[in-house]
């Protein structure tokens, strides 16, 4: 007993003179001093505030003009190089122009888009491969108090274009500051911050402790002291940034959206003050005196709640809206919408005989100025970078496909069973077999109904309904959705997606499972188009650029419909979606749900299964 | 007993090595693996009313070595600008003291009206008369003097390569006309700000500190609060942004052979070249299209439509580049330049004198008018 | 077992001891500084501000009264009673016929102007209303320096109807007693000042709330005033303390009406006056057998400061002139060639020119 109580005994004894020496050690200093443990503290908070500001450093831009004057900043959200800025930086610094890095060298830029309305513009980098980025968060989550750190150039004061940076905290959200000119420079649904944000601030970025973007600073408040900072300034929200993306992507002049119609409040009640009668919004059915509920989503409760939100949103978004109609009926309203136009510039600049070399360069700037600002709004300026933003958008897309699979490899094809269903009840089955070269069959079993099966075998297409292969035009083939979401699926992982119905190009922004998505337009020879969406974020703000939607028809309209996918998960080196719905209209309403039943690889090797034209030559015997 | 006796020491060695690498590995996963924890609202808190405390024993850390700084007379000017501004304020004014033989640092803003008697009170309330020494106008700081003390408190410095953007700094101050300083709390914005010469802040810095403190969590010395504005030379440039979370500070490590020039009574002048340009259109430098008269270019022989093509070796592209190079030097510095002379297609150097800018007549200099 | 072997035991039972409990202890201390890593989502996670935010949002109100040319008609206010008393700042803005007080709940509500104070630039208004959440007015000063605050108010009218007023973060700067007016025609604000380092002189401003993070009132944001000392705006809330006697109904005049009447004193010196009243104070002379002289002060000696204020300029000196007491001891530093001598004076009575 003795030799074993001992050692138990001195445990104990050494575990309560360590505990007592650590009392004694974090015991708190005087008032004049600070304990080690509280000093550790408040230099752990302060390490949070010098991480984000590292995250965030390498990718902020000192804009300048080609002469190296003037200045604004910006942020690099894509390692290919492409930037984010303001409007107005652009319109001082010109089309073209010099930029600065933390790295402390310079490089040159180009315009690639620009939106007047809400003073946002994207430039794209030269010089570099890879370029540090940073990237936008979801301005959802800013709240008042969080703190808010701006970096950039105000008064242009980098030598060595390390940027400024400034410390606040949010001071308001979907804050208003009126804009200049005709529908420009408005600032809705803005951030309001009291970090320092003066002239040459402009374009850069405002960032959290996570070192995430939440806005691109623009405008403040300025008091009879000139143009100085006095603890107000505004930056656009991340999320209408991403709203304006892809148009901007596209190489487009960008028009904000209107509904033209207007509420007002009238005792607690958000009210449809004015309407424009021939408008879409008007012909959806919206009439003076409902009652605004919801728009995208959204619960309103005021006037200027609904004016914020809608200033977010670029032409030709499908925006929704939920009315209470006068017999107290609830009413759902998508409609596109309109565009805010803005003045045309005066006069192009008089061309000069035998200009010097340094004149020449500065007509030269001037003429793309005026081009820019006299181009059509909506139109494709530049088709070329326009189909070179396309491929590189469609490569992130394969790049997601890879990490989302992960290590898994593909070496057969897939066999898919889905259960089809009606409104919840299952109307038939759907066995969908992809191959790796994109080749697919489909075969559609309803439970009341012959059985319809579809083929493409990479390049031709062809149907059998009561026995018979025949060939389908790819007209008609973009006109079946059951055939589309498995050449979809089977497309997307080939050197070139979509390939097959025409060459590539960026259509613009639109919406697609509720987030900002790119459409891409596919033309064919014979002019007949295809559309395809990718989200560039996910509901949690991170980068994830899949596919997320896919139409004959811009509005999923006519007969083709649409088909949304969501909820990739891979099978046997395959990614599929586990969410399919065949959807109808603007407002996407589904009719067709496919749900997976079994995801098996495809054994027989032979792509017999995919012969056309054996298999027609077989019919016709 | 027995037994377990002879066989425990076999069971304790192996029951050691595995209960103990099992803490081992345990411990490792646990730091690699935890998941980023965010701190809760509370702890968030407690770091921020703990900050607090701390900007509080800072600020107590460099009150020993503050000055309050009282002028007499001088001139004033009502209707039109002396040093650059219109009014100046009529409080006293913030100095640190940098010896224990008593040397105090100042700026030079906090003299725009030229005042006959200075008089400093130093913080164990003693005041005594003080001599205007030296002055550095491309960093806007002067130098005091007190006769008769030893042992006065100095501040602990911190080297600019040890001050990190983004870490805390305050500004201290004694303008606003208590016996005790204000502060205002910020961030250190950059770095090489101005020539090199300041580390700019965000922190509120106004006439409240010019001349005094700005400081870092541990209550060292970063620099001396200075109005500073690329744009001009006038003393009191920069001014027009008070309080606007652009401020800036000059600090003192490594500006130990200055403090000895401005002992000594020296005044340093900025450097002033003398040309305005634009890049040249084929990249070869700046292409000059003016050259001012009886300034350093033109002494040089400077030409307007020459190329500049590099000051001290660095490539001069545009304008901005040049001034950044000049900014780093002083009136009466000698350096190489090189340039293609008009019409010619080779490049060749120069040595050039640079001057100092332009005499205002209202800023010609500090010494104060005769006093009885 | 052997005595050796059982020693050898103990012993190396009492090294495995030590090597675990410390193992232990480094898994307690390195644990959580582990934590302590840059968040990767953006899910909102709160901010230390959210409690003093939330709380002083309820109470803030915004005021709309009358413009008058460049001066705005409208400011920021605060409710301080359960009745509806709105604390807002003195202006031209309240002499209109129409005041109105917005809740933060977006409900308008014609107010009443109860009573002024142009010293301390306060003003009260009643409304008919309840109003529950209010805030408490300590008679004690609240907070001190380096201490966190946020300032709520709608500087340049950017919350309009219920949204929430601006809120900027600072610290107390100082607090300090402080003489300033925005321009030579306004009336001077004398009084105790909270010093803080947000940018709180702004258009509408004045009437908000500086909170400390533990949700007690430091005081009202004041109006845009001007320091002479500095030539700069002044960004300060009048005090809690303040605030509280002035709500209380007690004023500055019914104070200074207590306070006995004094005999005014005479230092017998003529300050050089010539220059101007903007000049540094040098003594012209002194009259024979004055206090002056026989406290040993003598012409050309400059004036720096008489009983601990600095005398910058002869209007200095006329000042504290006026407020010298006849038999009183003050001490007078003057700067005589490169010396500072302190020199103790008793002023006579002052006897009326006749």
């Amino acid at each position: 007993m003795n030799t074993e109580l001992r050692p138990c005994c001195r445990r104990l004894l050494m575990c309560c003179g360590i505990c007592l020496l650590l009392q004694i050690l974090s015991f708190s200093g005087t008032a004049q001093e600070i304990s080690p443990e509280d000093w550790n503290r408040v230099k752990a908070a302060e390490s949070q505030r010098l991480d984000a500001i590292r995250l965030v450093e390498g990718s902020v831009v000192a804009i300048y003009d080609f002469g190296r004057q003037g200045g604004g900043s910006g942020v690099v959200i894509d390692a290919s190089g492409i930037a984010v800025t303001n409007h107005h930086v652009i319109m001082g610094a010109g089309v073209k122009g010099m930029a600065g890095l933390a790295d402390g060298q310079l490089y040159e830029w180009d315009l690639i888009g620009t939106d007047p309305g809400g003073d946002v513009a994207i430039i794209q980098l030269k010089g570099k491969s890879e370029f540090p980025r940073s990237r936008l968060a979801d301005s959802e989550t800013v709240r008042v108090g969080d703190w808010a750190l701006a970096m950039g150039n105000p008064f242009v004061l980098t030598e060595d274009q390390s940027p400024t940076v400034t410390l606040g905290i949010v001071s308001g959200v979907k804050r208003f500051q009126e804009g200049a000119g005709q529908n420009q420079l408005v600032y809705g649904n803005c951030i309001q911050v009291d970090s320092s944000i003066n002239p040459g601030n402009s374009g850069g970025p405002l960032f959290n402790l996570s070192g995430r973007v939440i806005g691109i600073n623009g405008r403040g408040s300025f008091l009879d002291r000139g143009r100085v900072n006095v603890g107000l300034g505004y930056a656009i929200s991340s999320n209408q940034i991403k709203n304006f993306l892809p148009d901007l992507l596209a190489t487009k002049l960008v028009e904000h959206g209107t509904l033209d119609a207007n509420f007002s409040d009238q005792g607690g009640r958000v009210v449809c003050s004015t309407i424009n009668e021939t408008s879409a919004v008007a012909e959806a059915g919206l009439e003076l005196g409902d009652e605004l509920l919801e728009f995208e989503s959204e619960t309103i409760e005021s006037a200027n709640q609904f004016m914020n939100l809608i200033c977010t949103l670029p032409v030709g978004w499908p925006a929704t809206l939920k009315v209470r109609k006068s017999d107290d009926s609830i009413r759902e309203i998508t409609v596109r919408l309109l565009g805010l136009p803005y003045a045309k510039p005066g006069k192009p600049p008089t061309p000069k005989e035998n200009p010097k070399p340094e004149e020449r360069q500065q007509l030269e700037l001037q003429q793309a100025m005026y081009d820019l600002l006299a181009a059509e709004p909506g139109a494709i300026r530049l088709p070329e970078v326009n189909r070179h933003y396309a491929k590189h958008y469609l490569g992130r897309m394969q790049g997601w496909y890879k990490a989302k699979l992960g290590q898994q490899t593909r070496n057969l094809g897939l066999t898919i069973e889905d259960r089809v269903l009606r409104q919840g009840e299952e109307v038939g089955r759907c066995i969908s077999r992809l191959d790796p070269t994109g080749a697919v069959r489909v075969e559609y079993r309803p439970g009341d109904g012959p059985v319809e099966e579809y083929l493409f075998d990479g390049q031709r297409f062809a149907i059998r309904r009561d026995g018979q292969w025949k060939e389908m035009t790819a007209t008609e083939a973009k006109l079946s959705p059951l055939l589309l979401q498995a050449m979809a699926m089977a497309s997307i992982q080939t050197a070139e997606p979509f390939a097959r119905f025409g060459e590539v190009s960026l259509d613009g922004g639109d919406k697609a499972l509720g987030r900002p998505a790119i459409r891409f337009k596919s033309l064919d020879p014979d002019e007949d188009w295809f559309y395809f969406w990718i989200n560039l974020y996910d509901q949690n703000s991170n980068e994830a650029e899949s596919l997320v939607q896919i139409s004959a028809d811009k509005d999923c309209d006519g007969k083709g419909r649409g088909v949304t996918f969501n909820d990739w998960q891979p099978h046997s080196g395959w990614l599929v979606a586990a969410q399919r719905v065949v959807v109808q209209g603007l407002a996407k309403q589904p009719e067709m749900q496919l749900q997976i039943e079994s995801a098996t690889p495809l054994t027989d090797p032979s792509s017999d299964w995919a012969n056309i034209n054996a298999l027609i030559q077989e019919g016709q015997r | 007993m027995r037994l377990m006796q002879r066989c425990q020491p076999h069971w304790s060695r192996l029951s050691f090595w595995v209960v103990n690498a099992t803490i081992l590995v345990f411990s490792c996963l646990a730091a690699r693996q935890l998941p980023a924890q965010e701190p809760s609202d509370a702890e968030r808190l407690t770091a921020m009313v703990l900050t607090s405390k701390a900007f509080r024993v800072a600020a107590a850390k460099i009150q020993p070595a503050l000055v309050t700084i009282e002028s007499f007379g001088g001139v004033s000017a009502v209707q039109g600008k002396i040093g650059g501004i219109r009014q100046q304020g009529e409080g006293n004014t913030t100095g640190v003291m940098i010896s224990p033989d008593g040397y105090i640092i100042t700026s030079t803003f906090n003299f725009i009206k030229r005042p006959p008697v200075i008089t400093v009170i130093t913080s164990d309330g003693q005041r005594r008369v003080a001599q205007l020494l030296g002055r550095d106008d491309t960093r806007k700081i002067c130098l005091l003097k007190i006769d008769g003390v030893q042992g006065m408190p100095v501040p602990e410095l911190v080297s600019p390569t040890d001050v990190v953007v983004g870490q805390w700094a305050i500004s201290v101050g004694v303008g606003f006309g208590d016996a005790n300083a204000a502060i205002s709390a910020g961030i250190v914005s950059a770095k090489n700000r101005i020539g090199g010469k300041a580390i700019q802040t965000d922190a509120n810095i106004s006439p409240a500190c010019y001349g005094g403190p700005l400081i870092d969590l541990e209550g060292r010395l970063i620099g001396i609060c200075v109005p500073l504005n690329p744009q001009s030379q006038a003393i009191g440039a920069g001014v027009e942004w008070y309080d606007s979370g652009i401020g800036f500070a000059i600090p003192l490590v490594g500006a130990e052979s200055l403090i000895e020039r401005l002992k000594a009574g020296e005044r340093i002048q900025p450097a002033f070249l003398g040309v305005q340009g634009a890049p040249d259109p084929q990249g070869k430098g700046l292409l000059l299209n003016q050259v001012s008269p009886g300034t350093a270019a033109a002494a040089a022989g400077l030409k307007a439509e020459d190329v500049l093509v590099s000051v001290n070796g660095e490539p001069t592209k545009d304008l901005m580049s040049l001034r950044s190079i000049l900014g780093r030097f002083e009136a009466g510095k000698e350096l190489e330049v090189e340039l293609i002379p008009k019409g010619e297609s080779e490049a060749k150097k120069i040595q050039l004198v640079l001057g100092a800018p332009p005499a205002d007549p209202n800023q010609s200099q500090l010494e104060p008018p005769k006093i009885r | 077992m052997s005595r050796e072997k059982q020693q050898a035991y103990q012993a190396r039972v009492f090294c495995q001891a030590i090597v675990q409990v410390s193992l232990l202890l480094g898994v307690w201390l390195f644990g959580p500084a582990a934590g302590l890593l840059v968040a990767q989502t953006d899910l909102p996670v709160g901010n230390a501000l959210q409690e003093a935010i939330d709380f002083g949002q309820a109470r803030m109100v915004k005021v709309i009264g009358a413009g008058a040319g460049r001066v705005e008609g409208y400011g920021t206010g605060m409710i301080v009673s359960p009745d509806g008393l709105i604390l807002t700042s003195q202006g031209v803005f309240l002499d209109g016929q129409q005041t109105r007080v917005i809740l933060a709940d977006g409900s308008t509500h014609e107010a009443t102007v109860l009573r002024r104070d142009r010293e301390v630039q306060l003003a009260l208004l009643k409304i008919e209303q309840a109003t529950p959440e209010y805030f408490e007015l300590s008679s004690q000063p609240v907070g001190e320096q380096g201490d966190w605050v946020v300032a709520l108010n709608n500087a340049f009218k950017v919350a309009d109807k219920q949204e929430p007023v601006s809120v900027m973060l600072g610290v107390i700067a100082l607090r300090t007693a402080m003489e300033a007016r925005l321009n030579e025609r306004d009336v001077a604000y004398r009084g105790n000042l909270v010093l803080i380092d947000a940018i709180t002189s702004n258009p509408g401003a004045a009437g908000g709330a500086v909170l400390t993070l533990d949700k007690r009132l430091v005081g009202v944001v004041g109006k845009i005033i001007n320091s002479s000392e500095t030539n700069t705006r002044l960004n300060y809330a009048v005090p809690v303390e303040t605030v509280a006697a002035f709500v209380a109904g007690k004023s500055k005049e019914q104070e200074a009406a207590v306070t006995p009447t004094v005999v005014r004193g005479d230092l017998g010196i003529r300050i050089m006056e010539l220059g101007g009243r903007k000049d540094p104070a040098y003594i012209d002379r002194v009259t024979r057998g004055g206090p002056a002289e026989q406290a040993g002060l003598k012409a050309d000696d400059l004036i720096v400061s008489v009983g601990g204020e600095k005398i910058g300029t002869v209007r200095d000196y006329l000042q504290v002139a006026e407020r010298l007491e006849a038999g009183q001891e003050v001490i007078i530093v003057v700067k005589r060639g490169l010396e500072l001598l302190r020199l103790p004076v008793i002023p006579v009575e002052k006897k009326e020119s006749p």
